[in-house]
């Protein structure tokens, strides 16, 4: 098992050389660069900028250099220093940017995670065992409009009655005269009653999907002789269903972890962007259109790197949970 | 004494989009203690649902509609129609009074918990005892079924053992709270010749040790033959027939059993002669014929009769009941040229 790991994470590094050279070639890819762009909304705003000045910044940006060299500083910078490069368009390291954001992401990742399972598992657990019953009906079909409704258009109507309601303004995670603020029991609360609208908005889009899937699996699992069995052995029923076919339904859902991570990071970019959060997903959604590419390139490296990690974490719980799944 | 178990007049109905399915139809029959009763039948018989229907967990949406079954646990006649299909009384009699063993034993445990948990699961469940003391008893009973090595087999999972191995752990999880009744789901047909004989006397040699009844269902009359003290033969939902043993093989009344009888394969019989087998096939069971459900398949049939009159269950001698017009004396007359 260690032996497995450890050459799994070997790999991790031709793995990630390689799509770093992928990344840096498909950023550069639109034509122009992060200058032309600068360029032109200043000549937008009213302010020009003249051939030498343009010549001396490309200089000083390195952005007259061939595209082997410049990826070559980026990653050398990378390995030998642990520096990620400079963006553009902040005019601030990469890591600072990226790292403030990074906490906020994970914190509402995790609570709309949880808000999922939460809900998706009984739901999913009564339709399977309820089959074809009134509930197992309006559960389907609720989840099924959930899954048609946009995020963002739910974010925005939540936002709206957060506001009409409540009287809240809802961007954001905090109101303006507590965002610069200490931390204090009001500061939470305030943060408390910002933080239910991602949550739940990124929570029901899983929830609708998990209940299908789980239910599904279930399902299969219900029909086999090995529930039967355990029947027939004078088990409850509530308690031979968890014990059983749920255990075993699992199995899908936990190879389905492996993109877990990485979808916690990029963090719902649009409903982020909906509702002013401070996450990683807006900040990466401008930092692809102007073509920064420090920031756009190191973050989706990250983000490779993750998605790396949590696929042998999901596999390494596979292999945890599966008996039959050994290495031979 | 009264019977251990004694069925009655048992209806089980399925009712499906398509119609209702008669999956048992009017049937009786009882097990004495310590005995091993045979249903016999081919597929669709409703023989597996009649297991399934002693211990309530017909699936849906099958019901019992009608009919008695009446467990005598020491002196307490217990009707198990009556009970509550989820409640605490008839699964305080699952697994520990009346045990069941099924016919695929790779399927029949759970592939993500060892051996060990699940049969000390039933263990613990109906004695309240701990792990530890749990655990004791699990040894002991695998060795009683002859697996090798019980420490090394109660941490294994089910994929790493063999057929016959997984076999003998089912029957040991079945018996191993003592039960009065092991109901038998063609527990040999998805072995192998030489292993289905370690299993049969495994199963003699244990039943003759707890003084247990076996209720044996199969469709191999030749285990049948080995096996069973009474023997009951069963066509869509019916009881055609029900004799001790040796009267069924060499006096059998009913067309069917005659029939099945003949068409078992004799090893040295003539070369170049035709398997005997039953002409037509088993009809939909939404589309009953009528009269007598055999009737279109019997080469005793006589028209007029059989088609249109069900016939019902005749007492030939003590122990041996047919179902058959040919016995039934209203209609000796008519039926009078053999």
């Amino acid at each position: 098992m260690v032996g497995f790991i450890l050459r799994r994470m070997l790999l991790f590094i031709p793995t990630l050389l390689f799509i770093s050279i992928l990344v840096f070639f498909l950023i550069q890819l639109p034509p122009g660069d992060f200058l032309d762009t600068l360029i032109l909304r200043m000549q937008e705003g009213g302010s020009s900028v003249d051939a030498e000045t343009e010549a001396v910044l490309r200089e000083r940006y390195a952005l007259d250099q061939p595209f082997l060299i410049q990826y070559g500083r980026w990653v050398g910078t990378i390995i030998i220093e642990g520096d990620f490069g400079r963006s553009f368009n902040w005019n601030r390291p990469v890591s600072d940017l990226i790292w403030s954001r990074l906490g906020w992401t994970m914190l509402i990742s995790i609570g709309s995670i949880l808000f999922t399972w939460a809900l998706a598992f009984p739901i999913a657990i009564y339709s399977a065992t309820n089959q074809y019953s009134f509930f197992d009906y309006f559960f389907s079909f609720v989840g099924f409009v959930g899954l048609a409704i946009p995020n963002f258009l739910l974010a925005l109507v939540l936002m709206w009655i957060g506001f009409s309601v409540f009287g809240v303004s809802m961007g954001g995670l905090f109101s303006s005269e507590y965002r610069d603020a200490a931390w204090s029991i009001d500061k939470f609360l305030d943060f408390m009653s910002h933080l239910w609208v991602p949550i739940v908005v990124l929570g029901t889009a899983g929830t609708a999907g998990l209940i299908r899937t789980m239910r599904a699996n279930l399902l299969d699992e219900l029909n086999k002789p090995y529930v039967e069995a355990a029947r027939a052995k004078g088990l409850r029923e509530r308690r031979l269903v968890w014990k059983y076919p749920v255990r075993v339904a699992l199995n899908p859902f936990i190879s389905s972890l492996a993109t877990l991570l990485p979808s916690m990071i990029s963090g719902a970019t649009i409903v982020s962007v909906v509702l002013g959060l401070p996450t990683t997903g807006p900040l990466m959604l401008d930092a692809l259109l102007e073509q920064d590419m420090f920031l756009a390139g190191s973050f989706l490296l990250m983000l490779s790197f993750f998605t790396l990690v949590s696929t042998l974490i999901s596999d390494i719980l596979l292999l945890l949970v599966d008996p039959r799944i050994r290495l031979e | 004494m009264a019977p251990l178990l004694k069925v009655q007049n048992l209806k089980v109905h399925f009712h499906t989009d398509e119609g209702v399915v008669e999956a048992l139809r009017d049937v009786s029959f009882e097990v004495e203690r310590g005995e091993t009763v045979a249903i016999v039948g081919e597929s669709g018989c409703g023989k597996s649902v009649m297991a399934r229907a002693i211990l309530r967990i017909v699936p849906s949406p099958g019901r019992i509609v009608e009919g008695q079954v009446t467990y005598a646990r020491d002196d307490e006649a217990i009707d198990l129609t009556a009970l509550d299909a989820k409640g605490a009384a008839i699964r305080d009699i699952r697994g520990a009074d009346i045990a069941m063993i099924f016919q695929e034993p790779m399927a029949t445990f759970s592939p993500v918990h060892t051996i060990g948990n699940q049969i000390n699961e039933a263990i613990m469940l109906h004695q309240g005892i701990d792990q530890t003391r749990a655990t004791a008893q699990t040894l002991d009973i695998l060795d009683r079924v002859g697996m090798p090595r019980p420490p090394r087999i109660i941490h294994r999972y089910p994929h790493q053992l063999s057929g016959g191995m997984l076999q003998r752990a089912m029957i040991a999880m079945a018996l191993s709270c003592r039960p009065q009744l092991l109901i038998a789901d063609e527990p040999t047909t998805a072995l192998d010749v030489t292993t289905q004989a370690q299993i049969l006397r495994l199963l003699y040699d244990l039943q003759g040790e707890f003084n247990m009844a076996i209720l044996f269902i199969t469709h191999d009359l030749s285990v049948v033959s080995q096996f069973a003290d009474r023997v009951v033969v069963m066509y869509l939902g019916e009881v055609v027939e029900s004799a001790d043993v040796i009267t069924l093989f060499e006096e059998p009344k009913h067309p069917y059993t005659k029939a099945l009888l003949d068409s078992i394969p004799q090893t040295g019989a003539g070369r170049g002669q035709r398997l005997q087998s039953i002409s037509g096939t088993i009809p939909n069971p939404l589309h009953r014929p009528r009269g007598c459900l055999f009737h279109p398949r019997c080469s005793s049939f006589r028209p007029g009769i059989c088609d249109r009159v069900e016939p019902r269950e005749i007492v030939l001698e003590a122990d041996h009941r047919a179902r058959c017009v040919l016995y039934d004396e209203r209609y000796a007359e008519a039926i009078a040229p053999g």
